[in-house]
């Protein structure tokens, strides 16, 4: 990295505020500009569900069931008759639900217990860290799975497995970020005027550590959107019927001799999804943090 | 260095315990009596109350999990519900199945990715790096159950090339399992690969490599390689562990008869020692290979202090 490319410097001359920085910076990466236009697109497409397919995703008609797709059902209708292209819409509200509601039960409780740790120190430290060991010490699907199997099928059950699961990460990222942030002048300042211990984690140390955990969500959504996928896939997460992008493709492997082509919607709905997050999180990860660049 | 090791096998014993404690816990909470379970729903009174004494359920809790760790520790893990047999008997029947993808699949991650991530670093911001880079990014999206139904798509029903499910005689059979499982790994490790020579190749001992006249090729070699796949070989060790999880995927999407299948299908049919059993296993031998990572890199990269 000694070779420095003056181009890809920016010289903050203009006077723009750190927010309008990273959007500039954010916006000359196109992959990282591709990832939104995918995330985006899926995500309205989503949200619009209910107007853009006329059919209930979870209406059974045995009569029309393994149709090839046609003018009236797109991408034809499953062994329960019931349209593709519908359940692959909801599926897709359910999905980046569960995914969004896992990684923040995941960030909220992994943030405040690693500044937690990371400004406190001593036992409490020892003991926050230790229960971040033992999490990190399962293969993270098994404890998905085994965390499910505990508790049952059911979506709430989902997010708090798949959420689980994101909070080890928070907590080291934001305790290394804490400790770092610990000894800068600025905290100094805060104690001297007088600042409650409280007001400084949270009123000042913990913006100061955001970009980390920013950068860590986005990855971790993909992360979080694949687990619960993969507990559909075996039958383990949500409810029968319920329209979901793993399950879907679960029930479409049955048929993968005679009707394979339903294989591949779930697939490739999931794939564009875990894709564009994972473009978006590098484009965060270039724009938030530059001296990572290149890694 | 001793001290870090020792300082660092207690803390996977620590680990263990908890994890055993937490296992243990599962059992308790699950809804059902394990005796009546057990017992089946012919049994009489009396019988319960026998199988309640025998797994010693009349006992407090406490007392309960230290007759779980001791019958543990003489590696007694109770009889599966389903088939009757000790639960570690089983679970030997089926480890070396899964041992066997494991180790095929992390040299097939390790041996193609490692020289993949070196060669995108040497032919860096080229066509040849962009190519990997997208190939790393469909390894990374396709999550394992996808790529396995995409392989066993293309490669089982439509080609005929392989078959697709179980274990076999010939090797054939572990082709798409293995890929499957390896896909993920493999990404991974070109990525850090790629990564971590870039990182050296702009070091000082580089340029003074260069500068003396060597050749590129003993540039690469023997200044750049020997320092950038120092964190390779422990994300591939950590990999490893990895792959124990994506085994319970893999190994029900090809019917291997391996213990992810065997975990898959007991909690379906509710056959809670065996959960127990598999869960306890899976997180030891996780543990296990996580320490042996640890402490070779202790060993390998001799810059690192510990205290």
């Amino acid at each position: 990295m000694t070779n420095i490319d003056l181009s890809q410097v920016t010289v903050n001359t203009k006077g723009e505020t750190p927010f309008q920085l990273f959007l500039s910076l954010f916006r000359k990466n196109i992959p990282a500009t591709v990832g939104v236009i995918i995330f985006l697109v899926l995500l309205i497409a989503c949200l619009l569900a209910p107007v853009l397919s006329p059919f209930d995703p979870q209406q059974q008609d045995i009569a029309h069931a393994l149709q090839e797709p046609s003018s009236e059902h797109l991408l034809g209708t499953d062994y329960l008759g019931r349209d593709i292209i519908t359940r692959l819409l909801y599926g897709g509200r359910l999905s980046l639900t569960i995914g969004f509601l896992a990684v923040g039960l995941g960030l909220s409780i992994g943030v405040v217990l690693g500044a937690i740790s990371g400004y406190f120190g001593g036992w409490i430290d020892m003991l926050i860290q230790r229960f971040a060991d033992i999490l990190l010490s399962f293969p993270s699907f098994l404890l998905a799975l085994t965390m499910v199997a505990m508790l049952g099928i059911g979506v709430k059950n989902v997010i708090l497995s798949v959420g689980v699961l994101a909070i080890p990460s928070f907590i080291r990222l934001v305790r290394g970020s804490v400790l770092s942030q610990r000894e800068m002048l600025y905290v100094e300042a805060a104690q001297c005027i007088g600042a409650k211990e409280g007001y400084i984690v949270f009123r000042h140390i913990l913006p100061n550590s955001m970009a980390p955990v920013i950068i860590n969500a986005s990855l971790n959504l993909g992360y979080a959107i694949t687990t619960a996928a993969g507990l559909g896939f075996l039958g383990l997460g949500v409810p029968p019927s319920t329209p979901e992008w793993g399950m879907m493709l679960g029930e479409a492997k049955n048929y993968i001799f005679s009707h394979s082509y339903m294989l591949v919607y779930p697939g490739v709905a999931i794939f564009l999804t875990i894709v564009a997050l994972n473009l978006i999180g590098d484009g965060l990860r270039d724009a938030l943090d530059p001296r990572l660049k290149n890694r | 260095m001793f001290k870090y090791i020792i300082r660092r096998i207690l803390i996977s014993l620590v680990t263990l315990i908890a994890i055993s404690m937490m296992i243990f816990w599962l059992l308790r909470v699950l809804p059902g009596d394990p005796a009546l379970a057990l017992a089946g729903e012919l049994a009489d009174a009396e019988e319960i109350a026998a199988i309640r004494k025998r797994l010693n359920l009349d006992k407090p809790i406490a007392v309960q999990y230290l007759y779980f760790i001791q019958d543990v520790s003489h590696g007694d893990l109770g009889d599966s519900l389903k088939s009757r047999e000790p639960v570690l008997d089983e679970i030997g029947a089926r480890f070396p199945a899964t041992l066997q993808l494991a180790i095929i699949s992390i040299i097939i991650a390790a041996g193609l990715g490692i020289p993949a991530g070196v060669l995108a670093a040497i032919k860096r911001y080229t066509w040849v790096d962009s190519t990997i880079s997208i190939l790393t990014l469909f390894g990374v999206a396709l999550p394992v159950y996808a790529t396995g139904l995409l392989l066993m798509l293309v490669f089982a029903v439509k080609l005929h090339w392989l078959p697709s499910a179980g274990r076999g005689d010939s090797w054939h059979n572990t082709i798409l399992p293995a890929i499957t499982l390896a896909s993920f790994s493999m990404a991974l490790i070109t990525r850090m690969t790629r990564a971590s020579v870039m990182e050296v190749l702009s070091e000082d001992y580089v340029r003074t490599a260069r500068a003396k006249g060597h050749r590129e090729r003993i540039v690469i070699f023997r200044h750049v390689l020997r320092n950038a796949l120092i964190p390779v070989v422990t994300v591939v060790g950590l990999q490893f562990g990895a792959l124990l999880g994506g085994a319970i995927l893999t190994e029900t999407i090809f019917a291997w008869p391996g213990i992810g299948q065997i975990l898959i299908s007991s909690m379906y049919s509710r056959d809670y020692p065996m959960v127990q059993g598999l869960v306890l296993i899976f997180a030891a031998l996780f543990i296990l290979v996580n320490l042996i990572v640890d402490i070779l890199y202790a060993y390998i990269d001799p810059r690192i202090k510990y205290d």
